[in-house]
Order: C-alpha cells, then sequence, then structure tokens
C-alpha cells in the first residue's frame, strides 16, 4: 500500500524506458520492414538487392546505369579504397558485399590468396585490349576494368620550370624538402607506386635504402592524393607524387597545374571483384554487373561519372577512347610490378615505411 | 525522470500516499521488474559487447576469423615495440600537456563569463560552442594555412620556417589539443562555477581572506567538476584523430592514433595492433579515473542545496573590463579566428594565388548548390543526431547519477569500467567493434539481421556520446545534495516529483547543454558514419569527404563551413527558446552559459 505512488512513479520511468526502446525498435523495424518487403520480391522473381562496394568516382553513375538497364535494384557504398578494405576484413567470414570495384590489383590478390573472390569469369560484352589482357590473373580471380598511373610528378608550372624526369633525380639537393606523396599505408593506390619504385631499385631491400635517402632529402608524407594536392596548391612542396588522374583532374580548377612522368611509372589497373561466398542470386547478378562495365553504355558512363577525376583513365575496351587530356600511354615508360608477389607484401612493407619513413 | 530509479525508496509516511488504479500499479510493478533489466540491456548492447569484441580480437583473431591463432599475445608484441610504443608515450603525455591546459583556461573562462560583468558574454559564449564543432582537423589546418608559406602570416611578409617546424611537433600538437578540449573542460566546470553561489566565497571574506585564500577556498569545491574536466579532455586527447592525421605524418612526432589508423588502413588490416593500442588508451584513462575517485571519496563534494542563491557578479572596473575582453579576445582568436581564417581562405583562395581580396572568389560556396543528394544527407543527419540527442540524454543522467554516488557496488564498478572503455576508445576502434559483433554469422543464423540497418548506427552513435555526455553530466550530478531530494520528499513530493521539481531546475542549463554536445556531435560524426551508415545512405561527414576527395578541395572547405554553420544555428535557435520558454527556476541558476 505504501509504494502505490512509488509505483506510478516507477511505472512513468518504465514507460519512459520503453519509449526509448520503441524508438530504437522502430527504426530497426523499419529496416527490417525494408528488407522484408525485398526478400518478398525475391519469392517471386530470383532478385535480391545487389551490394557494390566502390571506391572509384565513377562506380555510383554506373551502378545508376546498372539499375535502369536491368532492374536489378543496386545499393552502392562509396568510401575510400581503404575504408572499403577495412569494412571486407571486418566482415570475414560474413561479407555483406557482392561487388567491389577500386584501383590496384595487389589487394585483390591478397583478398583471392585468402579464398574471398570468386575465380574463373570474364565478362563477353566487350573485348580486352592486347594490354587490358595482359591484367587478367591467371585464375581469373578479378577483373580489370581501365588504368591509371599510380605516382606522376604534379608540379606548378609557374613556379617549376624543369620538373624532375627520374626517381633518383629526387635525392639531388635541387629537390630538397621539396617532393611530397602519400602515405601508402593510407593511400591504396601509393602502395603501388611504392612497389614499383622498389622493384626499380632491384628489390625490398634497395628500395628502403632509397626510401631512406628520399626521407633525409625532405620528403613530406601526407595522407592521401587530395592532401598532397592541397599541399601544392598551398607552396608547401614543389613536386605532388600522385595518381595521374587526380592531377590531371585537379588542373582543371587550377590551370598552371602540369604532370610529368618518371623515367619509369607503375601502371594502376582499376578493378572489379565479385564476392565468392554472397548467394547464388547476388552473384549471378555481380557477374551481370561486371558485363555491364564492359558493354558500351558501362564504358560510357565511366567516362563521364567523374569527369575531373577517376573519369580520366586509359580504357582497355577495344572501341572506348581516353578523354584528350589524357596523354597517350605509348609515350609513358611503364612498370606493373607482379600483384602475387607484391600484394603478399603490402602489410609489411606499409608498416616499414610508417616506422621509417613516416615517423 | 529515470533518475527517480537510481534513489534508494525512502520510507513514506501514509498520509502523503495518493490514489492509483489497479493497471498503472500492475503496470508500475512491471516498470520496476524491467527498468534496470532494459538499462542494462541497452548498456551492454550498445557500448559493451562492441568494445569487448574488438579489444578480445587482441589475444584471439580466430574468433572473430581474423587469423589462425586463438589465444596469441603476437600483437602485443608487435605494438608495445619502436615507434608503437613511442606513439603510446607521446600521446600520454600531450594529452595530459592539453588537459592541464584547457581546464586552466576554461575556469578563467568560466569565472569571467559566470561570475563578472564582462561585456559580450553571449558572443563569448557561442564562441565555446562554436570551438566545439569546429572538428579538430579544421583547427589544424587552419593554424597550417596561417604558418605556412605562401599563408597568411607570409602575405604580410612574417614567414619563416621556424613556425612550421615548432607547429608540426609536440607544441602545435598540444595547441591543438587543448583547444579542441577547451568547450569540454568549460562546460565541465562552468556550471558549478556559476551554482556555487557567493555565500562560501563571502564567507571566506569575512573571515578576512584576501582574494589567494578566497580562491583557495572557491577551487576545493569545484574539484569534482576540475576532475571532470581533466579527464574528459584527457580522455578525448588521446582518442583524436584530425589532429594526427594533420600534424603526425609531417612531424616525424609518432602518436597512438595515427598508429592505430594506419594498422586499420593497410591491407590487410591489422586489427590485432589496433585492438592493443585501444585497449592502452583505455588502460591509460582507468589509471587516470582511479586517481580521480581515490581523491574524491575522501570527502563530500555536495554543496548545492536548497539554500544555494545564485551568485553575485563582480562588477569589473574600465581597467579590468578591458583586460578581461582582452583575454577573450586572444583566447578566441587562437581558438577560433586562425582556424576560420585558414578555412575561409582554402575555401575561397584561388589555386597559386598570393592571399590579396582580388584572388579571393565564392565560386566554390555557389558549386555547393549543384551538389545532387546533399539535401538528403543533411535531413538524415538531422533526425539521427535529434534523435540521439534524447537517447544520450537519459541513458547519460542515469549513468552520471550513479556513478556520482559514493560507496559504489561492484556493479557501479563494471558501469564505471565500460563507460570509461568507450571514451578512450577511438570512433574507428568502436565502429570496427560494431561490425565484429553484429556482423557475427551466429547472429544471422538467429535472424538477427541489423548490421548494415540504421538502427546499428543509432546505436554507434549513441555508443559514441554516452562517455562525454556522462562525464560532462557527472560533475553538476555530484554536485546535487541527497538533502535536497529528501526535503522535496518531506514536503509531499515523490520521489519523480521531488528529481523534477528540486533537482532537474538546478540541472536544467547541464542537460540542456549535454543534449546539444551530442546532437552537434552525432551531426557530424565520422568513422561510424563511414563503416556502419546503410547501403544507398550519406551521413553528412561522409558526404562531405566525398566532395573533398574530388578534385574541387575549396568545394569540400566551403561545405565543411556550411555544415558547421547548421550545426551552430541549431544551438543558437535551441538555446534562445530554452531562454523564453523553460520554467524560470530552470533558467535562474547558470542560465548564463548559453
Amino acid at each position: 500500500m505504501m509504494q502505490r505512488n512509488r509505483f506510478s512513479r516507477v511505472l512513468k520511468v518504465g514507460l519512459a524506458l520503453a519509449g526509448a526502446a520503441s524508438v530504437l525498435a522502430a527504426c530497426g523495424s523499419s529496416s527490417t520492414a525494408s528488407t522484408s518487403s525485398t526478400t518478398k520480391t525475391a519469392a517471386k522473381t530470383p532478385v535480391v538487392p545487389l551490394v557494390v562496394y566502390g571506391a572509384e568516382g565513377y562506380a555510383p553513375a554506373v551502378a545508376k546505369g546498372f539499375q535502369q538497364a536491368t532492374g536489378i535494384p543496386t545499393e552502392m557504398v562509396n568510401h575510400s579504397t581503404g575504408t572499403l578494405l577495412a569494412k571486407i576484413s571486418a566482415e570475414a567470414e560474413n561479407p555483406q558485399w557482392g561487388v567491389f570495384w577500386s584501383d590496384g590489383s595487389d589487394a585483390y590478390a591478397a583478398l583471392d590468396q585468402q579464398h574471398y573472390l570468386l575465380r574463373g569469369f570474364e565478362p563477353t560484352t566487350g573485348t580486352l585490349t592486347s594490354l587490358g589482357k595482359s591484367l587478367v590473373p591467371a585464375d581469373g580471380s578479378y577483373i580489370p576494368t581501365g588504368i591509371t598511373i599510380a605516382a606522376a610528378y604534379v608540379y606548378n608550372s609557374k613556379v617549376t620550370k624543369n620538373p624532375p624526369t627520374s626517381w633518383s633525380s629526387l635525392l639531388t639537393p635541387a629537390w630538397k624538402g621539396a617532393i611530397g606523396m602519400n602515405n601508402p599505408a593510407i593511400s591504396g593506390p601509393t602502395y603501388t607506386a611504392v612497389a614499383s619504385i622498389m622493384q626499380q631499385q632491384g628489390g625490398v631491400t634497395q628500395g628502403e635504402a632509397y626510401f631512406k635517402k628520399l626521407a633525409a632529402n625532405g620528403l613530406h608524407i601526407y595522407s592521401t592524393n587530395k592532401v598532397t594536392l592541397h599541399a601544392l596548391l598551398a607552396g608547401a612542396i614543389k613536386v605532388a607524387l600522385v595518381q595521374n588522374s587526380a592531377g590531371i583532374g585537379f588542373a582543371f580548377t587550377s590551370p598552371d597545374l602540369k604532370v610529368a612522368y618518371p623515367d619509369k611509372s607503375a601502371l594502376l589497373p582499376g578493378v572489379i571483384g565479385i564476392d565468392g561466398k554472397a548467394p547464388k542470386a547476388e552473384i549471378a547478378e555481380a557477374k551481370k554487373f561486371a558485363d555491364f562495365v564492359y558493354s558500351p553504355k558501362g564504358q560510357a558512363l565511366m567516362l563521364s561519372g567523374d569527369p575531373h577525376g577517376d573519369s580520366l583513365f586509359y580504357p582497355i575496351i577495344e572501341g572506348t577512347k581516353a578523354h584528350s587530356e589524357v596523354p597517350n600511354l605509348k609515350n609513358i615508360p611503364t612498370d606493373y610490378p607482379n600483384p602475387i608477389v607484391w600484394g603478399s607484401r603490402e602489410a609489411t612493407i606499409n608498416a616499414w615505411f610508417t616506422n621509417n619513413i613516416v615517423q | 525522470m529515470v533518475v527517480a530509479l537510481i534513489e534508494r525508496p525512502i520510507e513514506q509516511p501514509e498520509r502523503y500516499e495518493r490514489s492509483g488504479s489497479v493497471l498503472s500499479r500492475w503496470l508500475g510493478r512491471l516498470a520496476e521488474f524491467l527498468g534496470w533489466p532494459i538499462f542494462w540491456v541497452v548498456l551492454v548492447v550498445v557500448l559493451l559487447v562492441p568494445t569487448a569484441c574488438f579489444l578480445i580480437l587482441a589475444v584471439s583473431p580466430r574468433l572473430f576469423d581474423q587469423g589462425s591463432a586463438w589465444f596469441t599475445v603476437n600483437a602485443f608484441r608487435e605494438a608495445l615495440t619502436g615507434v608503437t610504443l613511442q606513439g603510446m608515450a607521446d600521446s600520454l603525455v600531450v594529452g595530459i600537456l592539453a588537459a592541464l591546459l584547457a581546464v586552466a583556461f576554461a575556469i578563467l573562462l568560466a569565472w569571467l563569463l559566470q561570475r563578472t560583468n564582462v561585456g559580450g558574454r553571449r558572443l563569448w559564449s557561442i564562441s565555446i560552442w562554436a570551438v566545439l564543432l569546429v572538428p579538430s582537423y579544421i583547427i589544424a589546418v587552419g593554424w597550417q594555412v596561417v604558418l605556412g608559406q605562401g599563408g597568411v602570416l607570409a602575405a604580410v611578409g612574417l614567414y619563416s620556417p621556424i613556425y612550421t617546424k615548432i607547429f608540426f611537433g609536440p607544441v602545435g600538437y598540444t595547441l591543438v589539443l587543448a583547444i579542441k578540449g577547451l568547450p569540454f573542460a568549460y562546460f565541465a566546470v562552468a556550471g558549478s562555477i556559476a551554482a556555487l553561489g557567493s555565500s562560501f566565497e563571502d564567507a571566506a571574506r569575512v573571515h578576512g581572506g584576501g582574494r589567494l585564500t578566497t580562491l583557495r577556498v572557491m577551487v576545493p569545491m569545484i574539484l569534482p567538476s576540475i576532475f571532470a574536466g581533466l579527464i574528459v579532455v584527457f580522455a578525448e586527447s588521446i582518442a583524436d584523430f584530425g589532429t594526427a592525421a594533420v600534424i603526425a605524418p609531417n612531424a616525424h612526432f609518432p602518436i597512438a592514433t595515427y598508429n592505430l589508423y594506419v594498422a586499420l588502413s593497410s591491407y590487410p588490416a591489422n586489427f590485432g595492433v589496433a585492438a592493443v593500442i585501444g585497449l592502452m588508451l583505455v588502460a591509460a584513462v582507468a589509471v587516470a579515473l582511479t586517481l580521480q575517485k581515490r581523491f574524491l571519496k575522501s570527502r563530500s563534494y555536495a554543496v548545492l542545496g536548497g539554500r544555494t542563491r545564485s551568485a553575485k557578479q563582480t562588477r569589473l572596473t574600465l581597467r579590468g573590463q578591458l583586460i578581461a575582453l582582452g583575454v577573450l579576445v586572444v583566447v578566441f582568436f587562437v581558438a577560433l579566428g586562425v582556424p576560420i581564417l585558414g578555412a575561409l581562405v582554402s575555401s575561397m583562395l584561388k589555386p597559386f594565388a598570393t592571399l590579396s581580396l582580388r584572388n579571393m572568389t565564392l565560386s566554390a560556396y555557389r558549386g555547393l548548390f549543384g551538389i545532387s543528394g546533399l539535401g538528403s544527407s543533411l535531413g538524415f543527419s538531422f533526425k539521427l543526431a535529434v534523435l540521439n540527442g534524447f537517447l544520450a540524454l537519459i541513458l547519460g543522467t542515469v549513468i552520471a547519477r550513479r556513478l556520482s554516488r559514493r560507496g559504489t557496488k561492484l556493479i557501479d564498478k563494471l558501469l564505471d569500467v565500460t563507460v570509461l572503455a568507450a571514451i578512450a576508445l577511438p570512433g574507428l576502434v568502436l565502429a570496427a567493434g560494431y561490425i565484429f559483433a553484429y556482423n557475427l554469422p551466429i547472429l544471422s543464423s538467429l535472424g538477427i539481421d541489423i548490421y548494415g540497418t540504421v538502427l546499428i548506427l543509432i546505436m554507434a552513435y549513441l555508443a559514441g556520446a554516452l562517455p562525454s555526455t556522462t562525464r560532462v553530466l557527472a560533475g553538476p550530478l555530484a554536485q546535487v545534495k541527497g538533502s535536497l531530494l529528501d526535503a522535496g520528499r518531506v514536503h509531499g513530493a515523490g520521489l519523480t516529483q521531488s528529481w523534477w521539481r528540486c533537482a532537474i531546475p538546478l540541472l536544467g542549463p547541464s542537460l540542456l547543454w549535454a543534449w546539444l554536445l551530442t546532437f552537434a556531435a552525432t551531426f557530424l560524426e565520422l568513422p561510424a558514419s563511414e563503416l556502419l551508415a546503410p547501403p544507398g545512405t550519406q551521413p553528412v561527414a561522409v558526404a562531405i569527404i566525398s566532395v573533398l576527395g574530388k578534385s574541387n578541395l575549396s568545394q569540400g572547405t566551403a561545405l565543411s563551413i556550411v555544415a558547421l554553420l547548421i550545426d551552430l544555428g541549431m544551438i543558437i535557435i535551441i538555446s534562445l527558446l530554452f531562454r523564453f520558454l523553460a520554467p524560470k527556476g530552470w533558467r535562474r541558476l547558470g542560465a548564463n552559459v548559453l
């Protein structure tokens, strides 16, 4: 009897908590509702949402075009390569993605070694150029979709009249404290550039010695392409070693920016991987997605989806032409470090780079 | 009010009872039966499980399919050497320095703004909110733009490489973290200073104490708040990533969060090392909290009661006004002026152009109208931020009250550890922990598929906000005297009612700050948004990052500025509403802070 009053108060409290819980539950149920509605459609036709993890700037445009063309509901998760790889690693045995599309084949080779990727599928909607064919892995575990250059020299042509021409020239006093690059542990494409430089120097040990000399000559390290280019625009450095598409893209808004190429620079393929552990229906859709990318419509969307960024790539499908701002690839000496060899070294080289060059 | 649950029931004389229907009595019993269990379930699900999953990963990668070993200490071996160990040590030192610096300035600001008639108080109060809202990377970038080659100082012929060298090192690092910590420290101490009343001060004066003696009397009274401030700033500093991202790579100054970020971003991600760094950050705050507890246990700090009168304002002389204004201008120029200047310059200056008005353009701002999907990003984040404000307020108040009680039980200690674990954990770790916890195949087989839904994002936002909300509320709640509530109940008010009518008015402003704090932090939250937002949605911070990633840097900066203005506008509107709509009693104490 004495507790009656207290009960009514506790009741209010309980209701408040229940209210909070029901808000949570409501949010949950709204998403559950949407899932169940898609499951219902799935019962009628074998259509499940295709989840695309894409780091390419044009990926959202291509995904939208794919949905319109096929009616397959396509959900885009658009982040940087690093974020997506962290998500994929953390999701491990219960992967939530159907298609993964980003730059750099090294990570795909490593994913394949861990049996994440569907093997042996090649799209048939377009014919690869001979260069494109050379990028296809022996087990068909990933699908090349285009090429950029992993590290080009981007500079302000008003300040820098004679840009560096080789990797060794960066070690001279002329470039002391003037060079900036990304940390390969954070910027995916930069790892390919580091691998290529190490290979050109004659191996990992010689490569490490080269980077130590470069650091001694006042190398600046930033996180990603845009930060390094920002440092260049602000005058903190004279030459930025970044992905060439980023440099050409920035030149649209900063016409004084020019791009030069070192004695040998790394080819960086844009790559699609299909989740080998996805449900059968989603794998089938993922294959259709890759087919769509190789089709003329898909190629057109790749070229138009991110006009001042990733769309400035070298196509590898017969009949597709690069934008006019992109210099002819034949005039650029290139290198392609074997992704199977260098992919497995990625973690150790990145850790070494962070411990010895960054800090 | 939920807080009522945590008070021990007081036997009431029969004559104060009111009647209630049988139904409400039964519902009441049900609520009592379910109340605490629901609270614990929410806490465990939202905070404990994801944090624990990530930390357990350090010793058992196999559990989460991240390696072959069921038990290993390799991650510890790897993390406790070289640069990683050095980074941890550096983080602790700059964390302590930043906390001391922030709290010292917070006390000065709180005294000036709460207890004197210094000019433009409302403007300065809003400025503190602005400092809170500006992300640490913008503060760091702003200083970099001002000090750097081709920057603001260079434009007036004052450039020297020495500045950049000092800035890209421990000094600049501590400075930025102290700036970032200033609002947390201020919110922790300002309420106590405002609510303290002048009777203690008067007593010291009456007994012949000079200014110094008065200070010696006053400072110990607000010790709980000072400690709360120190701990919050310390924890926020060692867990801060934005500053590390801008300063660490070029400073050759290893920092724990940068090492953690690198461990998570590399492929394959080194979750083990990241987990060990996370564990060490948690341990550092645990040690700090234990010291705080031991210190505060020695006596009671409950000074807010029914007889507390609001403090008299010190009337400053003309000279005093000038000095006070000078101090405020300098503090806010360093904390806010420079970063804003830097951000504006980078959003408006044409590339490679020297700094002059002719070279400024607003095209980046005009370009913002053309970004598709931005409206839905803003709406999405706004809704979740409002919701999360209320969720964090309810849970945070309950936890804070529970933590502020003396004579803790084992379960309270567990609660304490849970909350402190999350405060020192960088957002990235918490977000990754959510993936490990809620994407386990066993959950899917049980039909619990919450990973990839809005629900999981809300849970992660709540987990991210709870620790700091709790810590900010802990100080004010520790000051509420039990006798105040007893008095209310002697006069016939129930437990809820005595909280509502006696304590809440005293706490009103603190609760409002806590809500706004959560709102602001959630609106621009990045790590959880990036890792956990469901496919097809794009929270504001993710939208900003994606615009920044395009070739138009100035547009990205412009968007950050617009997002910050929206955040700040919301805070101004809400605090104005509070000023005009809240019951008078709520506004009486400490309302000047807003």
